[in-house]
């Protein structure tokens, strides 16, 4: 397990650039490759289902503006592609290699995001997805909780705004449950590459299935030394203070499990959902 | 990425040996640590159910007895680990360390050996487990629950000397792709790398490019073997044939098929996980 390939679907509006920026700022402290690909449905699903029949012409010029919507929309992916990957001095290659630098490849695909998501996210370390805030947001969600709990991935949510580094200190929420022990290994590759990993406890008593000291231990056994925070009483929802724990010190990552049964996956996932896809401020990584 | 921490959980068999050795070798590229896990049940719950009250003095034999067992069991192992552990150059460490050879520690845990070695593996990078035919029912359990737990388990019967070709067992499955990454610090590591593509249907063949362009973003080149008709004879052959092309281990999804049809056929996992004739490296 490392993270050698990124997965980025991009969406042809202006959080492509961010979700670029935070692919390209991890795949450089990773050596990584990142595959850049454009997904839209075909326009003649456009098309809409109704009792009454349509004319041809009304047919046509709907599949034709949707054609429209579709070649502006794969416009501005491409754009922010090719401007991102200006910023990064990112190398274009075809087909993925390894080298010491960032590279990048972009396609376009027509299909359904969930059918090609399934295809592309098992063969891939990682998929960066943007942030949820906005209004058309709904289908990436879905394909957010696919990749994470069918396929079995990990997905690195964007923050609102691009940021300079991701991976650099790194925040991971603890509650000792099986999810947070599973995040902590996927983003290992990570956790090797950064300057400082802290923990931050969120059920600090002594009745967690596995216990901090036994996290610091494996990640010492990696040669990572960690330093701790407890949030004994929380004020506010958990994801809410941990994201403000993370923004606080300057942390570029925050790493958490999510969909387990665990404190932390109920109230990522449970009440403060919009607040955390919305109002996320530093990258987010989750793993199942 | 490496392996810093590989689980060995042992229970005093005569397999041990081999299943410690193995650990070794795999730890040795990345001076891993190999944490012994000796896991039992608390001797006084390990009270045989009779259809007359037991008396005291029976009950406390009982429980003497299944210490004595466990004590000798600990010191079998004990005595392995100084024995292997020497002759493999590894260093033997009271607490688990981090350092510039590989470090071996001891632990014992009280409770179901099953859930005990399924919850400690859920911060292992590795799992080696005993193979089934070779241990105990508790085992064979402890991988089913390892791998529900996505973590990585290498079974051998015997060690390799080293992990310097490593073959892919491939059918496109979603267990395939996770083994694959699961295996990348073997695969990093490994001087061949072969996939092998198990074809269901004379004349079909799979599209490998995605997977290898997955192996070349990690930096590797494997070559390709395909198997047409693969599904005729499933049993060990994927495991012979790594065999045969002097794979020192095999990199497999577990599962890939539903549990009731590998049940019913003898899928490619359950015969491999009885029996493997090379080591294999399974992955859910």
């Amino acid at each position: 397990m490392s993270i050698a390939k990124i997965l980025v679907p991009l969406t042809g509006s202006k959080k492509d650039s961010v979700s670029l920026d935070t692919a390209f700022a991890l795949a450089k402290r990773l050596g990584a490759f990142v595959d850049a690909i454009f997904i839209h449905p075909d326009s003649r699903e456009a098309i809409p289902v109704s009792d009454m029949p349509i004319s041809p012409e009304i047919i046509q010029s709907i599949v034709d503006i949707a054609e429209t919507s579709r070649k502006a929309a794969a416009d501005r992916a491409r754009e922010s592609f090719s401007m991102a990957a200006a910023r990064w001095d990112v190398k274009i290659v075809s087909s993925p290699e390894k080298s010491a630098g960032i590279t990048a490849t972009y396609r376009e695909k027509i299909g359904h995001l969930r059918d090609i998501l399934r295809r592309e996210a098992c063969l891939s370390d990682l998929v960066v997805f943007p942030n949820m805030m906005g209004t058309d947001s709904g289908n990436f969600r879905h394909a957010l909780t696919d990749v994470l709990v069918r396929y079995d991935r990990p997905v690195l949510l964007c923050a609102e705004r691009a940021p300079k580094s991701v991976g650099r200190a790194a925040l991971i929420g603890w509650d000792g449950g099986d999810a947070a022990a599973g995040a902590l290994i996927a983003a290992m590759p990570i956790l090797e590459n950064s300057e400082a990993v802290q923990f931050a406890c969120v059920r600090p008593s002594g009745d967690a299935k596995h216990p901090l000291r036994e996290a610091q231990e494996y990640l010492s056994l990696h040669g990572i030394k960690t330093c701790e925070t407890t949030i004994a009483q929380p004020q506010a929802p958990i994801a809410e203070e941990l994201l403000d724990t993370a923004a606080a010190s300057g942390y570029d990552l925050l790493v958490c499990g999510g969909y387990g049964h665990s404190q932390i996956m109920e109230t990522v996932f449970g009440g403060t959902t919009d607040y955390l896809l919305s109002h996320a401020d530093v990258p987010l990584f989750l793993a199942h | 990425m490496s392996l810093g921490k590989i689980l060995v959980p042992l229970d005093g068999s005569d397999h041990d040996e081999a299943s410690l050795i193995t650990a070794i070798r795999a730890a040795r590229p990345f001076n891993a640590h190999v944490a012994v896990l000796f896991a039992h049940p608390d001797p006084a719950e390990a009270m045989p159910i009779v259809g007359v009250p037991l008396s005291g003095e029976a009950m406390s034999a009982v429980i003497d007895g299944n210490m004595r067992i466990f004590r000798t069991k600990a010191k079998r192992i004990h005595d392995m680990m100084a024995r292997a552990g020497v002759a493999e150059g590894a260093h033997l460490a009271d607490a688990p360390c981090h350092g510039d050879v590989v470090t071996i520690s001891y632990r014992e845990a009280v409770g179901y050996p099953p859930q005990v070695i399924s919850s400690r593996a859920a911060l292992a990078d590795l799992v080696v487990c005993t193979p089934a035919e070779a241990s105990s029912q508790a085992f064979e359990t402890s991988i089913d629950l390892i791998l529900q737990a996505r973590r990585p388990v290498l079974l051998a019967s015997s060690p390799p000397a080293a992990f310097r070709k490593v073959a892919i067992g491939w059918n496109e499955s979603m267990a395939a792709a996770h083994a694959i990454s699961a295996a990348m610090p073997f695969l990093e590591k490994a001087d061949i790398v072969e996939l092998i593509c198990m074809e269901q249907a004379i004349g079909q063949s799979f599209d490998t490019g995605p997977v290898m362009a997955y192996l070349k973003a990690h930096g590797l080149l494997p070559s390709e073997v395909h198997l047409g008709n693969w599904d005729a004879p499933p049993h060990n052959m994927l495991a012979k044939l790594a065999l045969e092309h002097n794979a020192d281990l095999l990199v497999i999804g577990a599962f890939g098929h539903s549990r009731v049809r590998e049940t019913l056929f003898g899928g490619v996992t359950n015969e491999t996980l009885c029996r493997p004739p090379l080591p294999v490296l399974f992955a859910h």
